[in-house]
C-alpha cells in the first residue's frame, strides 16, 4: 500500500511539474525590440523602415504631397471629396480632431523616433565608414521630418524676425520604453528648430554617399540632403545659399530632365529625380481611402476623382503646353468629365517628393 | 516546491480501506412504463456509481446492505433507496420540473445542486431539442437566468453577443469561455470578414446533452483567469451501453423575416422630393432637375415604382436531418451519430450548410479502469452577406429611390444607373464562401484508484480549417473593372490536457468532503495564409491561378499557452452546513513577464434550513437553503502579445525594413474580478414551487486600457491594467407545476438584471465614432449614448430643434451656434432594465406543448441609418414612410421638420433615432404528439415515434420601428444597441418527426 502511495504521488509530481517551460511563446510577424537593433544589418533595416513610413499615407504617400496644394488651391483645385478633413484644409477651417493633422504629426514624429533610435545604436556598427553614413541617413530623415513639422504646424520663417514663436518639440533622444516614451516636451522656438534641422541636413550631406543602385534607389545621397537643404534656405529666404547649393547639384550631372514631362511620374527612378519613393502592387498608399490616385485620378476602375483642377488654372496653359497636354486630361472613371491631375494614374505607380 | 506541496495535499486526502462487494441489479423506468437510459444510480457518500443502459438497467456493487442508492435523473425526482436484503429493484421516476436534485456538471467534476454552494444555470437537451436553433447558444435566450443574449443579426453564422452577468471589460474580451467536453474551444472569430463569424455555429445541436452556466466565482473560479465573462460548459450526449438503439429525426421548414418595413411608394417619393426641392436652402430647386443631376438617370420622368427592400429578401427554409446508434455491454459503451443540416437565410445570397459526424466510446478494462473518446468532425459552408456597413449590404438597397428600376428594361441587366451601387449585382457575379471543417475530439482515462479516490486524465484536441474564398466579377463594385478574387486559409489548432484527481468521502454521519485537485495545460495556435488576385479573363475564371496580378498576399501565425494548477474542496457538515473553497494558479504566455502567474480562489458557504429540525416537519417548505460565495476571477483575452515592445515590417517599394509596432509594460497581465454572490433556493408543497434567487456583484479592476502618450516621443498610447467597473444585479428562476395529474401543467420563469458603471478609466472617455452615439466614461454604464438631444420641430418656421443642456429648445442653427459643452448629453442606455423569459409546457397523454417567452425591458436602440432613411428628405434615400408627416406650415404640430434638400435639416447625430428597444418575443412555441407506444411497437415495430411542429421568433411585440429589436450591428466594442441596415432576425416554422427503433 505505501509503495502504491508513493507511485501515485511521484506520477502527480511529474504530471504537475511538467508544462511550465511551454509558456514561453514569442511572436512570429514580430520581434522584441531588445533585439532590434544589434548589428549593422539591424540599423540599415531599420532605415528602410523610416523610409517605409515616409511612404505611407500620413507623410509623403498622400498628406505631405496633397495638404499643401489644398492649402493653396484657390483658383488651382477643389476638394469634393467626402472626407471632411481635406476639405477644412481647403476651406482653411479645421478643427482640433482634423484626422489628417493629426495622422502626420503621428507619422513624422514615430520616422523621428525610429531615426534617434538608430543614432542611439549607432555603436553597433562596426565598420566605421558605414557607421558615419547611417549617421547621415538617419539625420537626414530627421531633419526632412523636422522640416515638413515646422512649415506644417508652425508659423512661417519670418526672414526680419526673431523666429523666437513656438515651433515643434524637438525629440533628439530614442524613446523605447514607458519612460522615454511618456516625457511630456513643450514646443521649441521656430528657431531652434530650423537650427537643428540644418545640423542634421549638413551632417548629411557630409556624410552620405553620392549614390544608391537598384531597388535602394529611394534612399537619401548627399544630393538628396542638397537638395533638402535648398527648400530650407528657399524657406529661410537665403536665396543666395539656395542659389549655390542648387548650383552645385546641377553641375554634378549626375541629374538631367526627362524628355517627357509625364515620365518623371510615371516611369520608376528617371534621371531626373533626386528623392524618390515607389509603389509596386502590393506596397502602396492605398487603392480606397488613402493614397494619391485614390483621391486624384478618374479612370475606369481607378481612382475616386476627390480633387478636380479648376478652369483658372488649366486657362493659364498655351493648349499645346505639356504641363497641359500631358498632366491634366479629362475625368472618365468616378466623377467623370471633370478635368483631373495626371501625375498619379496607377496604384503600383511611384511618386517623388522632390 | 510546488511538486512537493502538491505531494503534501494529496496524501491529506488519501484514505486507506478496501471495499467488499455486494451485487445489486434494478430496472428504472418513467411513470408510464418507459424504461429510462442514463439515470445516474450512486451509492450514497461514495463516488461508486453507474447509470442505465439503453434498457433502463444497471448493475452495482454496494459495499454492505446498509448502503443507499441514490437514483437522479434531469427531470425526474431524485430517489434514495436503501438497499437491505434487497438485490433486484424496479424503480419508477416520477417527473419533476425542479432544479433542486438535479446533477450540475461544474469543471472538473459534477454536483448535485441541492448541495451547490456556487451559481449554475443549467439547461438540458430536452429543453431544446425540439427547435430548430441557428446555433447552440441560441437556446439559452430567455432560458438561462443571468446570460444576455443577442443575436446581433438575422445573418446565418454570424457572431452573436452573449454577456454572462453583465459586462466585465471594455478592451479585452467580453464573451464566456466555452469549455466543451473538457476543451476550452475555439469561439472567437477567425474570418477575415469586418463583421465577426461565429466558430460555434459549426457544432450540431442534436449532440448536446446539456449547457451548464458558470456564474459567481464559487463555481467559474476553478478556471482562473479565463472565467470573469462566466464559463459555458457543454456537454455531449454519450450512450449508457444496452441493446442497440437507432433514433432517426427529420425536421423541415420555412423561414421569413420577423418584420419588413414601409418605405416610400414612387407616388410619395416624387411628392416628398418635390417638396424637399422646392424648399432647400440652396433656393427654389426642381426636384427632377436635381434627381437627373445626382443619378444621371431620367427615372423620374417615367413610370417604375420599385420596391427596393424587398429585393433584400429571400425565401429562407431549413432542412435537418439527424441519426444516431446508441448502446453497447457491460463493458463498451458507444454512441455514433450523423447529422446534415441545411439552412437558407432570409437575406438573398446567405445560407449555411452543416454535416457533421460523431462517436463518443466508453469502455471499461477492469473495475478499476476505464477509457473512452470523443470524435467529432464538421464541415460547414456559410455564404456570408456583406457587412451591414457596405454598399454591397443587400438590406442597403432600401435606400435606392422607387422610382428606379431593378432591371433595365431593354437588356434584362441589372440597372447600373441607381442612385447608389446595385448591389444585387454581387449576389449574381460574385460569392462570398467560408467553408469550415472542424474536430472537436478528445480521449480520457479513468483509474478509479480506490473506492473513493478516482484520477482522469484528458487529452483534447480543437483543430478547425476555415477556407474563405470570396470572388467578385467585373460587374461588382468592388471586383471592377476586371475580377476580384480573395482566398484565405486559416487553421487553428486547441490543445489541452487536465489531469485532476476526485475524492469523494462520508467521514461519519455528520461530515461528507468532495475534493478536486489537478492540472489544466492549454495551448492554442492560428496560422493563416491568404491572397488577393485582380484582372481576370472574364468571371468564368475565379480562382486566384486565373488572375493576371497578385495584389495581396500573407501568411502569419499567433499562439498562446495556459499552464494552470487547480484545487477544489466540498464539504457537508451535519447535513445543512456547507463549505467550499477553490481555488487556481494560472500562468499564462500572454501575461507580461513580470507577471506571469495569478491566483484565483473563491470560498463559498452555504446552509440548507430545510434539514433543521424546525424546519423539517413543515408541510409546506420542503426545501430552503441560503448561499454566499466570494472570490476573484480573471479575464486572459488581452491579445496574445500585448505586454511586449515589439518591431515589425512595413515596405517601400520592394524593400522590408523594420519599425517599432508597439509599446509595452512587462507587468500587463489579466484584468482580475472580484465576485460577490448571495443566493437563496427554496422548495415549497413538495417542490410544486421552486424557486433559486441571487444577487451578485463584481468588481473588475486592472482593466486593460490605451493610456494615451504624447505621440512627439514615436507612441501614442501604452497598454495598462488601469480600469475599474462594475456589475451588479439579481436573477430569479421560479418553477411550478400548475398541474400534475394526467394534464400537466408547468411554469417556468426568470428574469435577470445587471447595473453596469464604470467607476475608473483614468479620466478619459472612448468615443463611438462619428456617426454612433455609443461612448464610454466614469460613472456611467458601459455604451451609453451621448449626444444632441432632439426636440422636434418649431411649429413657426419648420425648423428642427435641439435641447440644449440648459433644456431649452433651440432650432438647429442656433443649437450649432452654442459651445461643444452646451451640447452634447446622455440621450439613452442600451442596457436593459432587465430580461429573461417564461416557459409554459402543458401536455395531456401524447400531446405536449411548449410555449417559450423571451423579454428584455427598458434598453435604447439607435437606429444609426436613421440619417439616411428617416430625415426627411434630405438627400435622395428613399424614407421611410413616417416621413411623410413633415412641417408644411407655420402651426404644424409634428416631429418630421420641413423637409429641405441638402440643408440638412435635423439631420445632425441625435436622439432623434433613438427608440426604446424593449419587447416581448414568443420566442419558441413546439407542438408535439407521441403516438401511443403500444401500437407504434405493435404495428411499426419501432420504439417511438413523435411528431411535431415548431416555431422560432412567432410573434415579437414592440414599440421599436426598425426591422427587429434583438439587433446589433458590429461597430467594435463600444456601441451596443446600434443599428446600421443589419437584417431582422428570421421567423422559422418546421414540421419534424422523430422516431426510435
Amino acid at each position: 500500500m505505501r509503495n502504491k502511495i508513493y507511485l501515485i504521488s511521484l506520477f502527480t509530481a511529474f504530471l504537475f511539474g511538467s508544462c511550465v517551460k511551454n509558456l514561453d511563446i514569442n511572436p512570429e510577424q514580430n520581434i522584441d525590440a531588445s533585439v532590434a537593433l544589434e548589428n549593422a544589418e539591424d540599423i540599415r533595416s531599420a532605415l528602410i523602415g523610416t523610409y517605409a513610413i515616409l511612404h505611407g499615407g500620413a507623410l509623403y504617400g498622400t498628406n505631405l504631397n496633397l495638404v499643401p496644394e489644398l492649402m493653396g488651391s484657390e483658383d488651382y483645385c477643389q476638394w469634393r471629396g467626402t472626407f471632411q478633413s481635406f476639405r477644412q484644409i481647403m476651406n482653411k477651417g479645421m478643427y482640433v480632431d482634423n484626422a489628417e493633422a493629426s495622422r502626420t504629426w503621428i507619422a513624422a514624429y514615430r520616422a523621428i523616433n525610429v531615426s534617434n533610435n538608430i543614432i542611439a545604436n549607432l555603436n553597433k556598427v562596426e565598420d566605421e565608414d558605414l557607421r558615419k553614413e547611417f549617421e547621415g541617413e538617419a539625420k537626414f530623415l530627421r531633419g526632412a521630418m523636422y522640416f515638413e513639422l515646422i512649415r506644417l504646424y508652425a508659423k512661417p520663417w519670418d526672414n526680419t524676425g526673431t523666429n523666437d514663436g513656438a515651433g515643434v518639440p524637438l525629440i533628439l533622444t530614442a524613446s523605447n520604453d514607458e519612460t522615454t516614451a511618456s516625457v511630456k516636451k513643450g514646443r521649441d522656438n521656430i528657431n531652434a528648430v530650423y537650427t537643428q534641422i540644418l545640423n542634421d541636413l549638413k551632417d548629411a550631406e557630409k556624410n552620405l554617399p553620392e549614390s544608391f543602385d537598384g531597388s535602394e534607389r529611394f534612399r537619401a545621397t548627399t544630393y538628396t540632403a542638397k537638395a533638402f537643404l535648398v527648400r530650407v534656405y528657399l524657406q529661410q529666404s537665403k536665396f543666395a545659399e539656395a542659389l549655390a547649393l542648387a548650383n552645385e547639384i546641377i553641375e554634378s550631372k549626375v541629374f538631367r530632365l526627362n524628355p517627357a514631362i509625364a515620365a518623371t511620374f510615371s516611369n520608376k527612378f528617371t534621371n531626373e529625380t533626386i528623392m524618390e519613393l515607389y509603389n509596386n502592387d502590393q506596397n502602396n498608399a492605398g487603392e480606397s481611402n488613402d493614397g494619391l490616385t485614390t483621391f486624384y485620378a478618374s479612370l475606369s476602375g481607378i481612382g475616386r476623382s476627390d480633387i478636380r483642377i479648376l478652369a483658372p488654372f488649366t486657362d493659364k496653359y498655351e493648349a499645346t503646353d505639356e504641363r497641359l497636354t500631358e498632366l491634366t486630361y479629362e475625368g472618365v472613371g468616378r466623377r467623370s468629365g471633370s478635368t483631373q491631375c495626371g501625375k498619379w494614374k496607377a496604384y503600383g505607380q511611384k511618386y517623388s517628393c522632390n | 516546491m510546488k511538486k512537493g506541496f502538491t505531494c503534501i495535499l494529496f496524501l491529506l486526502f488519501f484514505h486507506l480501506g478496501y471495499s467488499q462487494g455486494l451485487k445489486v441489479l434494478g430496472t428504472i423506468k418513467d411513470d408510464v412504463g418507459i424504461p429510462l437510459p442514463g439515470v445516474s444510480v450512486l451509492v450514497k457518500n461514495t463516488i461508486q456509481g453507474t447509470v442505465t443502459n439503453n434498457d433502463g438497467n444497471f448493475v452495482i456493487e454496494v459495499p454492505n446492505t446498509n448502503s443507499v442508492l441514490v437514483i437522479s435523473y434531469i427531470g425526474y425526482a431524485q430517489q434514495e433507496i436503501s438497499v437491505g436484503n434487497q438485490n433486484n429493484f424496479d424503480i419508477v421516476l416520477k417527473e419533476s420540473n425542479t432544479q433542486l436534485n438535479e446533477v450540475v456538471v461544474v469543471g472538473f467534476g459534477t454536483a448535485y445542486r441541492k448541495d451547490m454552494t456556487g451559481s449554475v444555470s443549467k439547461l438540458g437537451a430536452k429543453e431544446f431539442e425540439l427547435q430548430p436553433v441557428q446555433s447552440f447558444e441560441n437556446a439559452m435566450q430567455g432560458r438561462s437566468a443571468g446570460v444576455f443574449m443577442n443575436s446581433g443579426s438575422g445573418k446565418l453564422g454570424q457572431g452573436l453577443n452573449i454577456r454572462v452577468r453583465g459586462i466585465s471589460s471594455v478592451s479585452a474580451g467580453n464573451q464566456p469561455l466555452f469549455v466543451i467536453d473538457g476543451v476550452p474551444v475555439i469561439s472567437d472569430a477567425l474570418g477575415s470578414g469586418d463583421e465577426p463569424d461565429n466558430p460555434l455555429a459549426t457544432i450540431a445541436p442534436e449532440d448536446i446533452e446539456s449547457i451548464e452556466v458558470l456564474k459567481d466565482a464559487a463555481a467559474s473560479s476553478i478556471y482562473g483567469a479565463r472565467a470573469s465573462n462566466g464559463v459555458v460548459i457543454v456537454t455531449t450526449k454519450s450512450s449508457k451501453g444496452g441493446k442497440t438503439k437507432v433514433e432517426f429525426g427529420y425536421y423541415g421548414g420555412f423561414s421569413s423575416p420577423t418584420r419588413k418595413r414601409e418605405w416610400l411608394n414612387a407616388a410619395e417619393y416624387r411628392e416628398l422630393f418635390n417638396y424637399a426641392a422646392k424648399h432647400s436652402d440652396y433656393g427654389e430647386l426642381v426636384g427632377s432637375e436635381e434627381f437627373a443631376s445626382e443619378t444621371g438617370s431620367s427615372d423620374w420622368e417615367k413610370n417604375y415604382d420599385t420596391k427596393w427592400a424587398d429585393q433584400a429578401f429571400q425565401n429562407g427554409g431549413v432542412n435537418n436531418a439527424h441519426l444516431s446508434l446508441s448502446g453497447g455491454d457491460s463493458k463498451t459503451s458507444f454512441l455514433l451519430s450523423g447529422s446534415f443540416n441545411n439552412q437558407k437565410g432570409i437575406i438573398i445570397g446567405n445560407s449555411m450548410d452543416r454535416k457533421n459526424i460523431r462517436l463518443n466510446l466508453d469502455h471499461k478494462i477492469n473495475k478499476k479502469l476505464k477509457f473512452g473518446t470523443n470524435l467529432s468532425l464538421v464541415r460547414s459552408l456559410n455564404k456570408r452577406v456583406p457587412s451591414d456597413n457596405a454598399f454591397s449590404n443587400p438590406l442597403q438597397l432600401n435606400a435606392l429611390p422607387p422610382i428606379q428600376p431593378v432591371r433595365d428594361s431593354a437588356t434584362g441587366l441589372l440597372n447600373r444607373n441607381t442612385l447608389y451601387y446595385n448591389n444585387l449585382a454581387d449576389v449574381e457575379n460574385g460569392n462570398n464562401d467560408a467553408l469550415t471543417y472542424r474536430s472537436i475530439s478528445s480521449i480520457y482515462g479513468q483509474w478509479d484508484i480506490m473506492d473513493r479516490l478516482s484520477f482522469r486524465s484528458e487529452y483534447g484536441i480543437d483543430w478547425l480549417n476555415l477556407q474563405e474564398e470570396q470572388y467578385l466579377g467585373k460587374l461588382t463594385e468592388d471586383g471592377g473593372p476586371s475580377g476580384y478574387s480573395f482566398s484565405n486559409q486559416v487553421t487553428s489548432l486547441n490543445q489541452n490536457v487536465n489531469n485532476y484527481f476526485t475524492y469523494q468521502q462520508k467521514v461519519n454521519n455528520d461530515l461528507e468532503l468532495n475534493a478536486t485537485l489537478g492540472m489544466q495545460f492549454n495551448s492554442g495556435e492560428t496560422n493563416s495564409t491568404s491572397a488577393t488576385g485582380r484582372g481576370f479573363a472574364n468571371d468564368r475564371f475565379k480562382k486566384i491561378a486565373s488572375s493576371a496580378k497578385i495584389t495581396a498576399a500573407s501568411s502569419s501565425g499567433t499562439g498562446y499557452a495556459f499552464t494552470s494548477y487547480f484545487a477544489r474542496a466540498n464539504t457537508k457538515f451535519m447535513d445543512k452546513f456547507l463549505f467550499g473553497i477553490s481555488g487556481r494558479v494560472d500562468g499564462s504566455s500572454r501575461f507580461g513577464k513580470d507577471k506571469r502567474w495569478g491566483f484565483f480562489p473563491a470560498v463559498s458557504a452555504g446552509y440548507i434550513l430545510s434539514n433543521e429540525s424546525f424546519l423539517k416537519e413543515n408541510k409546506t417548505i420542503n426545501f430552503l437553503k441560503i448561499r454566499g460565495s466570494y472570490g476573484r476571477t480573471g479575464n486572459a483575452e488581452i491579445g496574445n502579445f500585448a505586454s511586449r515592445t515589439l518591431w515589425g515590417s512595413e515596405f517601400v517599394g520592394d524593400l522590408a525594413g523594420t519599425v517599432p509596432t508597439q509599446l509595452g509594460v512587462s507587468n500587463l497581465t489579466w484584468e482580475n474580478t472580484d465576485q460577490l454572490d448571495l443566493g437563496v433556493e427554496f422548495g415549497l408543497f413538495n417542490d410544486r414551487l421552486s424557486a433559486t434567487f441571487d444577487y451578485f456583484e463584481k468588481k473588475t479592476k486592472d482593466l486593460l486600457l490605451d493610456l494615451p502618450i504624447p505621440s512627439a516621443n514615436g507612441y501614442t498610447f501604452i497598454t495598462k491594467n488601469l480600469g475599474n467597473l462594475s456589475n451588479k444585479g439579481i436573477e430569479l428562476t421560479v418553477t411550478s407545476q400548475n398541474l400534475v395529474g394526467k394534464f400537466k401543467w408547468s411554469t417556468t420563469f426568470n428574469i435577470s438584471t445587471y447595473k453596469n458603471k464604470i467607476t475608473n478609466l483614468n479620466g478619459s472617455t472612448i468615443d463611438g465614432g462619428s456617426r454612433q452615439l455609443g461612448r464610454i466614461s466614469e460613472g456611467k454604464p458601459f455604451g451609453y449614448f451621448y449626444g444632441a438631444k432632439y426636440a422636434g420641430v418649431n411649429p413657426d418656421n419648420g425648423n428642427a430643434q435641439y435641447f440644449g443642456i440648459d433644456g431649452k429648445k433651440y432650432d438647429q442653427e442656433d443649437f450649432l451656434s452654442l459651445p461643444d459643452s452646451m451640447q452634447n448629453q446622455v440621450v439613452g442606455d442600451p442596457n436593459p432594465d432587465f430580461f429573461g423569459g417564461m416557459n409554459n409546457h402543458f401536455s395531456y397523454k401524447g400531446v405536449a406543448l411548449d410555449i417559450q417567452l423571451q423579454f428584455i425591458y427598458g434598453n435604447d436602440l439607435y437606429n444609426t441609418a436613421g440619417f439616411f432613411q428617416s430625415v426627411n428628405g434630405d438627400y435622395f434615400d428613399n424614407q421611410s414612410k413616417d416621413q411623410l408627416a413633415y412641417w408644411r406650415k407655420p402651426g404644424d404640430v409634428t416631429d418630421i421638420p420641413e423637409p429641405r434638400l441638402y440643408s440638412g435639416n435635423g439631420s445632425m447625430k441625435s436622439s432623434r433615432w433613438v427608440q426604446d428597444g424593449s419587447y416581448l418575443r414568443v420566442k419558441a412555441v413546439t407542438l408535439s404528439y407521441t403516438i401511443p407506444r403500444n401500437w407504434v411497437s405493435s404495428n411499426l415495430k419501432m420504439e417511438n415515434l413523435m411528431v411535431y411542429m415548431s416555431a422560432q421568433n412567432l410573434f415579437t411585440f414592440t414599440k421599436y420601428n426598425g426591422y427587429d429589436p434583438e439587433v446589433s450591428t458590429y461597430f467594435g466594442g463600444v456601441n451596443l444597441g446600434h443599428d446600421f441596415y443589419t437584417p431582422p432576425q428570421a421567423k422559422i416554422i418546421t414540421f419534424g418527426v422523430n422516431a426510435t427503433f
